[in-house]
Protein backbone atom coordinates (compact mmCIF):
# COMPACT_ATOMS: atom_id res chain seq x y z
CA UNK A 1 0.00 0.00 0.00
CA UNK A 2 1.27 3.45 -0.82
CA UNK A 3 2.30 4.77 2.80
CA UNK A 4 3.92 1.48 3.93
CA UNK A 5 5.74 0.63 0.24
CA UNK A 6 7.37 4.04 0.17
CA UNK A 7 8.86 4.24 3.51
CA UNK A 8 12.46 4.11 1.41
CA UNK A 9 11.05 7.42 -0.73
CA UNK A 10 11.18 9.75 2.84
CA UNK A 11 15.04 10.00 2.26
CA UNK A 12 14.56 10.87 -0.96
CA UNK A 13 11.58 13.73 -0.44
CA UNK A 14 13.86 14.90 2.05
CA UNK A 15 16.34 15.24 -0.63
CA UNK A 16 13.50 16.96 -3.22
CA UNK A 17 12.74 19.23 -0.42
CA UNK A 18 16.35 20.47 0.94
CA UNK A 19 17.05 20.91 -2.79
CA UNK A 20 13.58 23.09 -3.25
CA UNK A 21 14.46 24.85 -0.08
CA UNK A 22 18.00 25.86 -0.98
CA UNK A 23 16.79 27.29 -4.46
CA UNK A 24 14.52 29.51 -2.72
CA UNK A 25 17.39 30.64 -1.20
CA UNK A 26 16.50 29.21 2.46
CA UNK A 27 19.45 28.43 4.86
CA UNK A 28 18.45 25.12 5.70
CA UNK A 29 21.25 23.00 7.13
CA UNK A 30 19.07 19.48 7.37
CA UNK A 31 15.89 17.85 6.60
CA UNK A 32 14.29 14.75 8.05
CA UNK A 33 10.91 13.74 7.02
CA UNK A 34 8.88 10.81 9.13
CA UNK A 35 5.42 9.65 9.22
CA UNK A 36 3.33 11.38 12.06
CA UNK A 37 0.85 9.08 10.46
CA UNK A 38 1.05 6.12 7.78
CA UNK A 39 -1.98 5.01 7.79
CA UNK A 40 -2.60 5.40 3.79
CA UNK A 41 -6.10 6.84 4.27
CA UNK A 42 -4.56 9.75 6.70
CA UNK A 43 -1.29 9.84 5.49
CA UNK A 44 0.95 12.79 7.41
CA UNK A 45 4.17 13.54 7.47
CA UNK A 46 6.46 15.78 9.59
CA UNK A 47 8.96 17.40 7.71
CA UNK A 48 11.90 18.71 9.80
CA UNK A 49 13.61 21.59 8.73
CA UNK A 50 16.63 22.77 10.56
CA UNK A 51 17.55 26.27 10.45
CA UNK A 52 20.02 28.98 12.02
CA UNK A 53 19.22 30.29 15.47
CA UNK A 54 17.51 33.37 14.60
CA UNK A 55 18.76 35.27 17.31
CA UNK A 56 22.09 34.19 16.56
CA UNK A 57 22.39 34.60 12.98
CA UNK A 58 20.32 38.28 12.54
CA UNK A 59 19.77 38.17 8.80
CA UNK A 60 17.19 35.48 8.98
CA UNK A 61 15.54 36.34 12.01
CA UNK A 62 13.26 39.24 13.28
CA UNK A 63 12.25 39.85 16.40
CA UNK A 64 13.75 36.17 18.02
CA UNK A 65 12.13 33.89 15.08
CA UNK A 66 12.33 33.59 11.39
CA UNK A 67 11.46 35.97 9.08
CA UNK A 68 7.95 35.68 7.76
CA UNK A 69 8.42 35.73 4.38
CA UNK A 70 11.13 33.31 4.74
CA UNK A 71 8.74 30.65 6.50
CA UNK A 72 5.98 31.33 3.96
CA UNK A 73 8.56 30.29 1.15
CA UNK A 74 9.60 27.44 2.80
CA UNK A 75 5.96 26.13 3.42
CA UNK A 76 5.18 26.26 -0.37
CA UNK A 77 8.18 24.84 -1.38
CA UNK A 78 8.06 21.59 1.03
CA UNK A 79 3.61 21.70 0.47
CA UNK A 80 4.51 21.31 -3.28
CA UNK A 81 7.57 19.08 -2.80
CA UNK A 82 5.39 16.65 -1.09
CA UNK A 83 2.00 17.09 -3.61
CA UNK A 84 4.27 16.05 -6.64
CA UNK A 85 6.46 13.25 -4.92
CA UNK A 86 3.92 11.63 -2.43
CA UNK A 87 0.27 13.37 -3.52
CA UNK A 88 -1.81 10.78 -0.89
CA UNK A 89 -0.01 12.56 2.09
CA UNK A 90 -0.24 15.69 3.49
CA UNK A 91 3.07 17.15 4.87
CA UNK A 92 3.64 18.68 8.15
CA UNK A 93 6.72 21.24 8.21
CA UNK A 94 8.28 21.85 11.60
CA UNK A 95 10.86 24.74 12.02
CA UNK A 96 13.79 24.23 14.39
CA UNK A 97 16.77 26.25 14.85
CA UNK A 98 20.41 24.78 14.74
CA UNK A 99 20.70 22.96 17.94
CA UNK A 100 17.22 22.41 19.08
CA UNK B 1 -32.57 33.35 22.17
CA UNK B 2 -29.75 33.73 24.86
CA UNK B 3 -30.39 37.72 26.24
CA UNK B 4 -27.64 40.31 26.41
CA UNK B 5 -23.91 39.76 25.39
CA UNK B 6 -22.15 36.68 25.93
CA UNK B 7 -18.38 37.41 26.73
CA UNK B 8 -15.62 34.95 25.43
CA UNK B 9 -13.28 34.21 28.27
CA UNK B 10 -11.14 32.11 26.15
CA UNK B 11 -10.49 35.45 23.57
CA UNK B 12 -8.05 34.32 21.08
CA UNK B 13 -6.09 37.26 21.10
CA UNK B 14 -5.51 37.26 25.29
CA UNK B 15 -4.66 33.39 24.94
CA UNK B 16 -1.55 35.24 22.67
CA UNK B 17 -1.10 37.90 24.50
CA UNK B 18 -0.66 35.07 27.32
CA UNK B 19 1.65 33.09 25.37
CA UNK B 20 4.06 36.22 24.71
CA UNK B 21 4.51 37.04 28.18
CA UNK B 22 5.48 33.49 28.90
CA UNK B 23 8.19 33.51 26.26
CA UNK B 24 9.53 37.14 27.31
CA UNK B 25 12.64 37.03 29.07
CA UNK B 26 12.95 37.11 32.46
CA UNK B 27 15.81 38.83 34.44
CA UNK B 28 19.12 37.48 33.31
CA UNK B 29 18.03 33.75 33.98
CA UNK B 30 16.43 32.15 31.26
CA UNK B 31 12.35 30.88 31.81
CA UNK B 32 11.74 27.22 32.76
CA UNK B 33 11.06 25.20 29.46
CA UNK B 34 7.51 24.41 31.34
CA UNK B 35 6.73 28.31 30.18
CA UNK B 36 7.63 27.40 26.48
CA UNK B 37 5.74 24.09 26.68
CA UNK B 38 2.15 26.77 28.14
CA UNK B 39 3.35 29.13 25.72
CA UNK B 40 3.10 27.13 22.76
CA UNK B 41 -0.03 25.23 24.05
CA UNK B 42 -1.93 28.64 24.53
CA UNK B 43 -0.95 29.26 20.98
CA UNK B 44 -2.54 26.57 19.70
CA UNK B 45 -5.54 26.91 21.42
CA UNK B 46 -5.76 30.94 20.10
CA UNK B 47 -5.84 29.75 16.59
CA UNK B 48 -8.07 26.91 17.31
CA UNK B 49 -10.84 29.07 18.97
CA UNK B 50 -10.36 32.19 16.13
CA UNK B 51 -10.87 29.17 13.69
CA UNK B 52 -13.79 27.84 15.52
CA UNK B 53 -15.31 30.85 16.18
CA UNK B 54 -15.27 32.23 12.15
CA UNK B 55 -17.05 28.46 11.27
CA UNK B 56 -19.76 29.15 14.44
CA UNK B 57 -19.92 32.89 12.72
CA UNK B 58 -20.85 31.52 9.87
CA UNK B 59 -23.48 29.06 11.09
CA UNK B 60 -24.62 30.43 14.17
CA UNK B 61 -23.86 34.08 13.47
CA UNK B 62 -24.99 35.75 17.28
CA UNK B 63 -24.99 32.73 18.86
CA UNK B 64 -21.46 31.34 17.33
CA UNK B 65 -20.25 31.52 21.27
CA UNK B 66 -23.06 29.26 21.85
CA UNK B 67 -22.95 27.09 19.14
CA UNK B 68 -19.18 27.04 18.80
CA UNK B 69 -18.55 24.02 21.44
CA UNK B 70 -20.46 21.36 17.99
CA UNK B 71 -17.00 21.91 16.50
CA UNK B 72 -13.82 19.75 17.14
CA UNK B 73 -10.15 19.30 16.56
CA UNK B 74 -10.22 16.69 14.43
CA UNK B 75 -12.71 18.23 12.46
CA UNK B 76 -10.56 21.76 11.91
CA UNK B 77 -7.79 19.02 10.86
CA UNK B 78 -9.80 16.78 8.71
CA UNK B 79 -10.90 19.80 6.66
CA UNK B 80 -7.56 21.29 6.64
CA UNK B 81 -5.92 17.64 5.12
CA UNK B 82 -9.03 17.96 2.56
CA UNK B 83 -8.17 21.36 1.49
CA UNK B 84 -4.25 20.59 1.33
CA UNK B 85 -5.25 17.73 -1.18
CA UNK B 86 -8.53 19.04 -3.09
CA UNK B 87 -7.79 22.75 -3.06
CA UNK B 88 -4.69 23.64 -5.04
CA UNK B 89 -5.44 24.64 -8.35
CA UNK B 90 -2.70 22.02 -10.24
CA UNK B 91 -4.46 19.14 -7.54
CA UNK B 92 -5.33 16.44 -10.14
CA UNK B 93 -8.89 15.16 -10.39
CA UNK B 94 -9.85 13.01 -7.98
CA UNK B 95 -12.02 10.94 -10.31
CA UNK B 96 -15.50 9.74 -10.69
CA UNK B 97 -17.19 6.84 -9.28
CA UNK B 98 -19.39 6.87 -5.59
CA UNK B 99 -16.25 6.71 -3.37
CA UNK B 100 -14.43 9.63 -4.46
CA UNK B 101 -18.27 11.82 -4.92
CA UNK B 102 -17.73 13.58 -2.19
CA UNK B 103 -13.64 14.78 -3.24
CA UNK B 104 -14.38 15.45 -6.70
CA UNK B 105 -17.27 17.87 -5.59
CA UNK B 106 -15.16 19.53 -3.17
CA UNK B 107 -12.56 19.70 -6.28
CA UNK B 108 -14.91 20.87 -8.73
CA UNK B 109 -15.85 23.45 -6.06
CA UNK B 110 -12.26 24.84 -5.50
CA UNK B 111 -11.25 24.71 -9.60
CA UNK B 112 -14.55 26.75 -10.55
CA UNK B 113 -12.84 29.67 -8.20
CA UNK B 114 -9.19 29.39 -9.27
CA UNK B 115 -8.31 27.24 -6.40
CA UNK B 116 -7.39 27.86 -2.63
CA UNK B 117 -5.63 30.86 -1.88
CA UNK B 118 -1.66 30.58 -1.04
CA UNK B 119 -3.05 32.16 1.92
CA UNK B 120 -5.90 29.01 2.67
CA UNK B 121 -2.99 26.58 2.26
CA UNK B 122 -0.40 28.57 4.24
CA UNK B 123 -3.17 28.52 6.93
CA UNK B 124 -4.50 25.10 6.93
CA UNK B 125 -0.79 23.91 6.99
CA UNK B 126 -0.12 25.99 9.95
CA UNK B 127 -2.98 24.88 12.23
CA UNK B 128 -1.82 21.63 11.39
CA UNK B 129 1.76 22.58 12.74
CA UNK B 130 0.03 24.45 15.80
CA UNK B 131 -1.65 21.12 16.72
CA UNK B 132 1.58 18.79 16.34
CA UNK B 133 3.54 21.23 18.56
CA UNK B 134 0.64 21.59 21.34
CA UNK B 135 0.53 17.88 21.26
CA UNK B 136 4.31 17.51 21.54
CA UNK B 137 4.30 20.35 24.61
CA UNK B 138 1.88 18.50 26.39
CA UNK B 139 2.60 15.23 26.15
CA UNK B 140 6.43 14.51 25.33
CA UNK B 141 8.39 14.90 28.50
CA UNK B 142 11.65 13.65 26.60
CA UNK B 143 13.03 16.06 23.46
CA UNK B 144 13.26 19.82 24.38
CA UNK B 145 11.27 22.52 22.95
CA UNK B 146 13.40 25.88 22.55
CA UNK B 147 11.94 29.63 23.05
CA UNK B 148 12.77 30.17 19.27
CA UNK B 149 10.56 27.59 18.63
CA UNK B 150 8.04 28.65 20.73
CA UNK B 151 8.34 32.58 19.46
CA UNK B 152 7.72 31.08 16.03
CA UNK B 153 5.03 29.21 16.94
CA UNK B 154 3.11 32.45 18.37
CA UNK B 155 4.02 34.31 15.71
CA UNK B 156 1.98 31.74 13.38
CA UNK B 157 -0.90 31.66 15.94
CA UNK B 158 -0.99 35.83 15.32
CA UNK B 159 -1.36 35.42 11.92
CA UNK B 160 -4.00 32.79 11.75
CA UNK B 161 -5.79 34.99 14.71
CA UNK B 162 -5.69 37.88 12.03
CA UNK B 163 -6.93 36.33 8.72
CA UNK B 164 -9.58 34.40 10.33
CA UNK B 165 -10.51 37.70 12.34
CA UNK B 166 -10.53 39.40 8.82
CA UNK B 167 -12.80 39.71 5.75
CA UNK B 168 -10.83 36.91 4.14
CA UNK B 169 -13.38 34.54 5.89
CA UNK B 170 -16.13 35.75 3.64
CA UNK B 171 -14.25 34.57 0.45
CA UNK B 172 -15.51 31.61 -1.78
CA UNK B 173 -11.68 29.65 -0.78
CA UNK B 174 -12.00 30.31 3.11
CA UNK B 175 -16.13 30.05 3.09
CA UNK B 176 -15.53 26.52 1.90
CA UNK B 177 -12.95 25.40 4.54
CA UNK B 178 -15.40 26.71 7.10
CA UNK B 179 -18.33 24.72 5.60
CA UNK B 180 -16.05 21.81 5.71
CA UNK B 181 -15.35 22.33 9.57
CA UNK B 182 -18.61 22.03 10.23
CA UNK B 183 -19.31 18.75 7.89
CA UNK B 184 -16.64 17.23 9.46
CA UNK B 185 -17.70 18.07 13.29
Amino acid sequence: MAAAAHADDLARLGELIKSRLREAGAPVRRVSVSWINSDPAAAELLVEVVLPDPEKEKQWGQRGTWKPELVSEMRRAIRTATAEYMPWAVSTPRFVPVGG
Amino acid sequence: MPQGVTQDHADPGRLLDHASRLLRPQGSGRRPTSDTRRAISAAYYGAYHCVTGAAAKLLFDANALHGVRWLTHSAVDGAGRLVTQHGPKKAADPGHGPEVARVHGLWTMFQAIGGASDELLEAVEVLRALKAERERADYDRINKLSPATGRALVADARWIVKLFSSARVKQDDFRIYLSLVALKA
